[in-house]
C-alpha cells in the first residue's frame, strides 16, 4: 500500500541561504507528482526531507496518519531513485534488487521470485548476473528503479532520474516510467528541471523557485494559465508583450487588445500579456474576425525541420517569436527580413501577469 | 545554385610513404625520451641487484656455492630474527590500520577548511626526516624525557620509568612513521564513494552501521590493503627506528643485515640474507596483488 504525503510549514535554511521556505504540501496517494524549477531552486532539498537525508528546521511531514518528520530515512520505508543510480558497485544486478529484500529478511526463495518480477517488469529478464559496470545508462537506470520498487515502498522517489540519459533513450523512459507508475499506482514524486518532461509525466506539477511553490496545477493548466512572468517563462516559451489595463481596456504595442484570459497586473496596472509562439498566426490584413490584431516587422525565418520559427519587432520594439507548421511554405514568401506583416492571436489564448 | 570552387585534388597522390614515415619518426623519438630514465633504472638497480645475486652465490675464490643461504637457516637465531622482522611489521600494519580508518574517515566528513588544516599534520611527517621523528620519541619517552619529568613532578613515579629501547617504543615509534603512507591512501578510496550509494542504502532499510558494513567498508578495502602493503613492505625493511627504539633489543632483519655486513669481510653472505628478504618482500606484494587485484576489480566503474 501506498500512502499520501502531506507537509506544513516545512523549513530548511543553510546560514543566511533559504532553501525551504514554509512549504505546505498535499500529494495524493498513487498521484505523479512533480516538482519542477531551476536549480537552487530547492527541489532536491526538499524531495531529500521527504526521504529523510536532510533534517528539517521545522513544520510537519506525514505519510499517511504517519508523522515521520524525526524519522530516520532507514525506518521511512522510500524507495529512491538516484540521478546517477547509485547502484551498489560490488553486488550484481540481482544482489542490487535483492539488497532491500534482504534488510527486510525475506527468505531467500521468496527473494527470488520478486527479483525476478521486479526484473521483467523493468524488461531486463535475464540480465540479474550481469556486473553493474556492464550495463548501459538506460539499463542501470532500470535496475535503480526496480531496486526502489521492489520492496513496495510507501513513495516512490527520483531526483532527476532521467537527465544522465541522452535525448532519444530520455524520451523513451518517460514513457516507461509513466507506464510503470500506472500499472504500480504508486505515489511518486518526481524531481526535475526539465519542463518537458514534467509535462508530459505528471498528474500535478509543483513550479518551485527561492525555496518556495510559485504554482502548482495539472500541466495544462500551468501551461495555459501561468499566473507569473516566472511561470510562464519556465514553463514553454513565451512571449510577453509590456501591456497597461485601465478597467476593462487593455493597450498593447499600440492596440486596443482583448485577453480572455487571467488578468493580474500590479498597481499602475502594468502587466505583461502572455501569449505562445504556437498560438499566434500571421494574417493577410483584411480577415475579418474576433482575433487580437497586431502589426510586425519581420526579422529572420528559422527552419527547424518539423516547424518554422519567425522573429519579428511589433511597433512598441518588442521581440516576439512565432512558430508555424513547415507546408505554410508562402510564410517564407511573406516574412522577408524587413517586411512588414500582421499577425493574430485568440483573446482565449492570452494571459496578464505581473511585471515581477 | 553556386558551383563551389574546388583546388585541384587526388585521391591518390603517394603521400602514404611519407605519413608512415611521420609515424615511425614520432616513435623513435619516444623511445629516444625514454631512454635516459630506463638507463637510470639499469643503472641503480638492475645491476646492484644483479651484482647482489652473483656475489650471494659465490665463494672467496669464485666457485659456485650455495653455503650462504644454507647458514642463514643453519642457526635458529638467525631464522627468529627473520620471524621478528614479520611478526613487528604485521603489529605494525594492523596498528595503523585500526589508528588510520578513523582518521581517514574523519577527514572525509571535515569541512573543507578543517580537513586541510588536519591533512596538513597528516602530510608534514612524510616531509619531516625519519631520524628527527624517532629520536623525538626518545625525548618525549626518555629516562629524563618529558613524560618521566611531569610523572616524577606530579610524585606519580620516584623513579624514572624504561619506556625506551624496547619493543613497545619500536612498534610506537613505526607506527608514527607508518602513518601518512596508509591513511592517503584509505582517505583517497573513501574520498570516490559516492555519498548516495550509502543514502541509497538507508533509503533501502540498511540503519547506520548495516549501510557501513555491507556498503561503505567493502569499497574501502582496495584503499586499505595498498596502504596496509605499503605499510608492511616498508616496515618489512625498516632500519632506523628499530636500531634506535629498539635499544639493541629489538633485531629485525635490516639490522642482522647491517651487522653481517660489518662483520664479514666478504659480502656473499649479507647479499644472501638481502635477497630473502628480497623475495619475501616480493612474495608479499604479489599475494596481496592478487587479493587486492580481485577487490579492486569488482569496485572499479
Amino acid at each position: 500500500m501506498t500512502q499520501s504525503i502531506s507537509m506544513r510549514g516545512v523549513r530548511k535554511s543553510y546560514g543566511s541561504v533559504i532553501a525551504l521556505d514554509h512549504i505546505d504540501l498535499d500529494i495524493r496517494d498513487g498521484e505523479f507528482f512533480t516538482l519542477l524549477g531551476p536549480s537552487g531552486s530547492g527541489k532536491t532539498t526538499l524531495l531529500m526531507v521527504i526521504a529523510g537525508f536532510i533534517r528539517a528546521d521545522g513544520g510537519s511531514l506525514k505519510f499517511g496518519d504517519t508523522e515521520v518528520i524525526r524519522m530516520p530515512p532507514h525506518r521511512r520505508d522510500v524507495g529512491v531513485v538516484f540521478q546517477n543510480y547509485a547502484l551498489f558497485p560490488h553486488m550484481d544486478v540481482s544482489e542490487n534488487i535483492a539488497y532491500p529484500l534482504k534488510l527486510r529478511h525475506v527468505p531467500a526463495a521468496e527473494r527470488r521470485v520478486k527479483v525476478e518480477e521486479a526484473l521483467k517488469l523493468v524488461r531486463l529478464d535475464g540480465l540479474g548476473h550481469r556486473r553493474v559496470q556492464e550495463l548501459s545508462g538506460g539499463q542501470r537506470q532500470r535496475v535503480a528503479l526496480a531496486r526502489a520498487v521492489v520492496f513496495a515502498p510507501k513513495v516512490l522517489l527520483m531526483d532527476e532520474p532521467l537527465s544522465a540519459l541522452d535525448k532519444n533513450l530520455r524520451e523513451q523512459m518517460q514513457v516507461e516510467l509513466k507506464r510503470l507508475h500506472q500499472s504500480l499506482k504508486m505515489t511518486t514524486v518526481y524531481v526535475t528541471h526539465d519542463q518537458g518532461e514534467a509535462i508530459a509525466m505528471s498528474d500535478r506539477v509543483a513550479v518551485m523557485d527561492n525555496g518556495r511553490i510559485i504554482q502548482m496545477g495539472k500541466p495544462r493548466d500551468l501551461y495555459e494559465t501561468p499566473e507569473s512572468r516566472f511561470v510562464a517563462q519556465f514553463i514553454g516559451e513565451s512571449n510577453l508583450i509590456p501591456v497597461s489595463v485601465t478597467g476593462s481596456t487593455v493597450i498593447g504595442a499600440g492596440a486596443d487588445l482583448k485577453v480572455g484570459g487571467r488578468i493580474d497586473t500590479d498597481s499602475s496596472g502594468q502587466g505583461f500579456l502572455v501569449i505562445r509562439p504556437e498560438r499566434i498566426q500571421i494574417v493577410k490584413t483584411h480577415d475579418g474576425s474576433d482575433l487580437n490584431r497586431l502589426s510586425a516587422t519581420a526579422q529572420e525565418v528559422i527552419y527547424r525541420g518539423d516547424e518554422l520559427t519567425v522573429y519579428a519587432i511589433l511597433t512598441d520594439g518588442t521581440e516576439i517569436s512565432i512558430r508555424c507548421g513547415v507546408h505554410h511554405r508562402a510564410v517564407e514568401e511573406i516574412c522577408k527580413p524587413g517586411e512588414r506583416i500582421d499577425i493574430a492571436f485568440h483573446p482565449e489564448d492570452s494571459v496578464i501577469v505581473r511585471p515581477t | 545554385m553556386n558551383e563551389i570552387a574546388v583546388p585541384p585534388l587526388r585521391r591518390d597522390s603517394g603521400i602514404a610513404p611519407a605519413l608512415a614515415k611521420d609515424a615511425r619518426r614520432e616513435r623513435s623519438l619516444m623511445i629516444g625520451l625514454a631512454l635516459p630514465g630506463l638507463f637510470v633504472v639499469a643503472a641503480v638497480l638492475l645491476s646492484p641487484v644483479g651484482w647482489l645475486i652473483w656475489q650471494s652465490l659465490v665463494d672467496g675464490e669464485g666457485h659456485f656455492t650455495l653455503h650462504h643461504y644454507l647458514s642463514l637457516f643453519s642457526e635458529p637465531k638467525r631464522l627468529s630474527y627473520l620471524q621478528n622482522t614479520f611478526l613487528l611489521s604485521a603489529e605494525v600494519t594492523v596498528i595503523c590500520s585500526l589508528l588510520a580508518y578513523p582518521l581517514a574517515f574523519a577527514l572525509t566528513v571535515l569541512p573543507e577548511r578543517l580537513r586541510k588544516f588536519c591533512m596538513f599534520f597528516v602530510v608534514v611527517p612524510l616531509l619531516t626526516s625519519v631520524l628527527v621523528r624517532t629520536y623525538a620519541w626518545l625525548i618525549i619517552l626518555g629516562r629524563r624525557g618529558i613524560v618521566n619529568n611531569v610523572l616524577a613532578n606530579l610524585g606519580v613515579i620516584d623513579e624514572p620509568l624504561n619506556l625506551v629501547y624496547n619493543y613497545f617504543c619500536t612498534v610506537l615509534g613505526m607506527v608514527h612513521v607508518m602513518m601518512p603512507m596508509i591513511v592517503l591512501p584509505l582517505y583517497a578510496a573513501m574520498k570516490s564513494i559516492d555519498g548516495d550509494l550509502v543514502r541509497a542504502a538507508s533509503s533501502l532499510g540498511a540503519t547506520p552501521s548495516t549501510a557501513f558494513r555491507d556498503i561503505f567498508f567493502p569499497l574501502t578495502l582496495p584503499g586499505l590493503f595498498a596502504g596496509a602493503t605499503l605499510v608492511f613492505v616498508l616496515s618489512l625493511g625498516y632500519y632506523v627506528t628499530p636500531s634506535i627504539l629498539g635499544g639493541g633489543k629489538v633485531i629485525v632483519w635490516a639490522i642482522f643485515l647491517e651487522q653481517t655486513v660489518s662483520f664479514n669481510t666478504q659480502w656473499g653472505p649479507a647479499a644472501a640474507a638481502g635477497l630473502l628478504l628480497l623475495g619475501a618482500t616480493v612474495a608479499v606484494l604479489v599475494l596481496a596483488r592478487t587479493l587486492v587485484g580481485v577487490k579492486a576489480n569488482q569496485v572499479e566503474l
